[in-house]
């Protein structure tokens, strides 16, 4: 269920994360206890805890004693501008570098690129 | 709840030691009555198998009280010390038992045998009548305690000193021997078969010596299994 | 429950299987205890579960100690291969009532929901079962117990997938509602250790580590690159295992990787990934003269 590229809980806090950009999971909306995540991952629940932990951290969630964890109100727009923040570091530049080594010319990069978004 | 082991023993050994006297009356019936058949009866049967293959049996049920049953109340979570105690507390209730279906056993043949007109001959010192339950349940009492603890130290010297263990058997025999062959027949011994002491030593003094030969084996095995190990026997 | 083990030396006869091991079990966690065979698990689980006195060295529970003490017994629970919980002979519903007498904390409605999740027959005798019913049969005794401390010593042995699945899901669950420490020694390292909180890996009955299972496995990284560029990449690392196919090489290096090296990887063209926690542990338990 988990590959080894990095930590379990890293791994259950970035899939949140998704979550939280997709949609799929809405400010102020209720996510599933750590239990229930550790039984569902079949992981130890201090692993799943770890996860929550780091997602309060970094304020995507917010935790409501006695009740719960929940999706917090800036979450969606403060990862958005996180992302935008890496995104070329991480997306845009090893494209670039996997386009020169294999010989795809940059402007048929470029001309992709036009093309999926007028497809719009 | 308290004397968990004790209870515990109870509750399964003493219903299937009378069970198995139950089925041992039975089986010495049929036998007479087979007999009976070819020749007339002048001996009790019961007085036979009680003096003979009751003691075996309760020297059974010792190897089976120190052996099995400490490994599993260990696992449990109860300590040697604990289980050891009980058990031997519950020498006292086990061999009571055994001696009461004994005594029983003699009363009920008793009857059987006045219906069919035979003889009930007894080869006792210390009673001379099978009906004299007091003097017929004390006499077994105090020989099945020496057995049961003698069954319970020799599995404890085999368990804890391997080839060793065959000291703690010459130790058992030296236990049994002055308590049997005070209290009744040797004959159930190999090699005493002839040595009879009844004729010196009243029942006080028989079961006294019982007593003590009971108490001093429940010691030594209590010395024997007080840092005993629960081995894995060739795991899986 | 607290456990504290303090330069503990088991030996049998001529045979060290515990050679002077001190470490300490947090409560209510779940740890794995690891290492080869042969390199002394039982014999520590044996001592921890006071089935037998330690021939040196102190072990305490919840600050006591354990030999013969009834207040620490009773609430420890080792489940073992070749130590049955009841007579080969005894019926399975029989060794269960045996328990429930002997057992303090014992949970029968639990025991039976147990007996029924792993389709064990009451009416079998111990000594019929499958090796697999057996091993299911520990963990329905181990389970319910509810002992504060329970370990399983190589409870998965003989059982097929789903019922090891059964079997994790099973001590997951009861272990998040009613916690307690568990300690579970195994092979099947891969399987388990996303269930480990902590990790104790013990080899010729000394300690290797005992870390956070996380942690222990972000501090394998296997470098993958040409020859030369991994040997530099290495140099001053601990390096557990080498490996060349044609010009290129892979190492797996144990220790934490800083900024420095990444920006070096990324610079020489090296591939950095991570190393499974069962590759980390062989080669951490590798026998003295083998490569390192």
């Amino acid at each position: 269920m988990f590959d080894d590229r990095s930590p379990i809980y890293r791994q259950i806090a970035d899939r949140i994360k998704a979550d939280v950009l997709s949609g799929a999971l809405e400010a102020d909306q209720q996510v599933m206890s750590t239990n229930q995540y550790a039984a569902f991952y079949r992981i130890n629940p201090a692993t799943a805890a770890k996860a929550f932990q780091q997602l309060v951290d970094e304020d995507v969630l917010y935790k409501r004693r006695g009740i719960g964890m929940f999706v917090s109100p800036t979450a969606r727009d403060a990862l958005r501008a996180r992302g935008r923040e890496t995104f070329f570091g991480q997306v845009v530049d090893p494209m670039v570098a996997e386009a020169r080594s294999i010989g795809v010319p940059l402007t048929d990069v470029i001309k992709r690129i036009e093309q999926l978004e007028d497809g719009r | 709840m308290k004397w968990p082991v004790a209870r515990l023993l109870s509750s399964t050994l003493l219903p299937f030691t009378a069970l198995v006297f139950a089925a041992g009356w039975v089986a010495v019936l049929l036998l007479v009555l087979g007999v009976s058949l070819v020749k007339d009866i002048g001996v009790s049967g019961w007085d036979m198998a009680s003096a003979q293959v009751a003691r075996w049996f309760m020297f059974g049920l010792g190897l089976h009280l120190a052996r099995k049953l400490l490994q599993v109340a260990v696992v449990h979570g109860r300590t040697r010390r604990e289980y050891v105690a009980q058990a031997s507390a519950f020498t006292v209730a086990l061999t009571a038992v055994a001696a009461a279906c004994v005594a029983l056993g003699y009363v009920l043949e008793s009857l059987v045998y006045r219906a069919a007109g035979w003889r009930q001959g007894l080869e006792q010192p210390h009673f001379d009548s099978a009906t004299d339950v007091p003097a017929v349940f004390l006499a077994h009492w105090g020989v099945f305690g020496v057995w049961t603890a003698v069954g319970m130290l020799v599995v404890s010297g085999f368990d804890r000193l391997q080839t060793g263990g065959v000291l703690t058997l010459l130790l058992g025999v030296a236990l049994i021997l002055p308590a049997v062959v005070t209290v009744g027949r040797s004959g159930s011994l190999p090699f005493f078969r002839d040595l009879d002491l009844t004729a010196t030593a009243s029942l006080p003094l028989a079961l006294a010596l019982c007593a003590g030969s009971w108490a001093l084996g429940l010691l030594l095995t209590w010395g024997l299994l007080r840092d005993v190990p629960v081995k894995a026997r060739a795991a899986v | 429950m607290k456990v504290d083990v303090q330069n503990l030396v088991v030996r049998h006869g001529d045979v060290t299987a515990v050679d002077d091991l001190s470490f300490s079990l947090a409560e209510n966690k779940v740890y794995g205890l690891l290492g080869r065979n042969g390199a002394g698990k039982s014999s520590l689980m044996s001592v921890l579960a006071a089935f037998r006195r330690p021939t040196s060295g102190t072990v305490l529970v919840d600050g006591e100690p354990v030999f013969e003490n009834r207040r620490a017994t009773s609430r420890i629970c080792l489940v073992q291969h070749g130590v049955d919980p009841a007579d080969k002979g005894d019926r399975l519903k029989d060794a269960l009532s045996l328990a429930a007498a002997l057992r303090e904390n014992w949970d029968a409605e639990y025991a039976e929901r147990l007996m029924e999740l792993f389709g064990l027959p009451h009416g079998t005798k111990l000594g019929q079962l499958s090796l697999g019913q057996r091993s299911a049969f520990g963990v329905v005794v181990g389970l319910a117990s509810r002992a504060p401390l329970t370990m399983f010593d190589e409870s998965h042995i003989g059982m097929d997938t789903p019922t090891r699945y059964a079997f994790y899901d099973a001590l997951l669950s009861d272990f998040m509602t009613s916690p307690r420490t568990v300690v579970l020694s195994t092979h099947l390292i891969e399987e388990l250790a996303s269930l480990l909180e902590e990790v104790v890996i013990i080899d010729s009955g000394r300690l290797v580590l005992h870390e956070e299972t996380e942690a222990v496995r972000s501090r394998g990284t296997s470098v993958t690159g040409p020859i030369g560029a991994v040997d530099r990449f290495v140099e001053g690392l601990t390096v557990l295992n080498q490996k060349q196919l044609g010009p290129t090489k892979s190492a797996m290096v144990y220790g934490a990787l800083d900024q420095a090296h990444h920006a070096t990887a990324r610079t020489e063209g090296l591939d950095l990934g991570p190393v499974p926690l069962q590759d980390l542990f062989v080669h951490l338990t590798e026998p003295a003269g083998e490569p390192r």
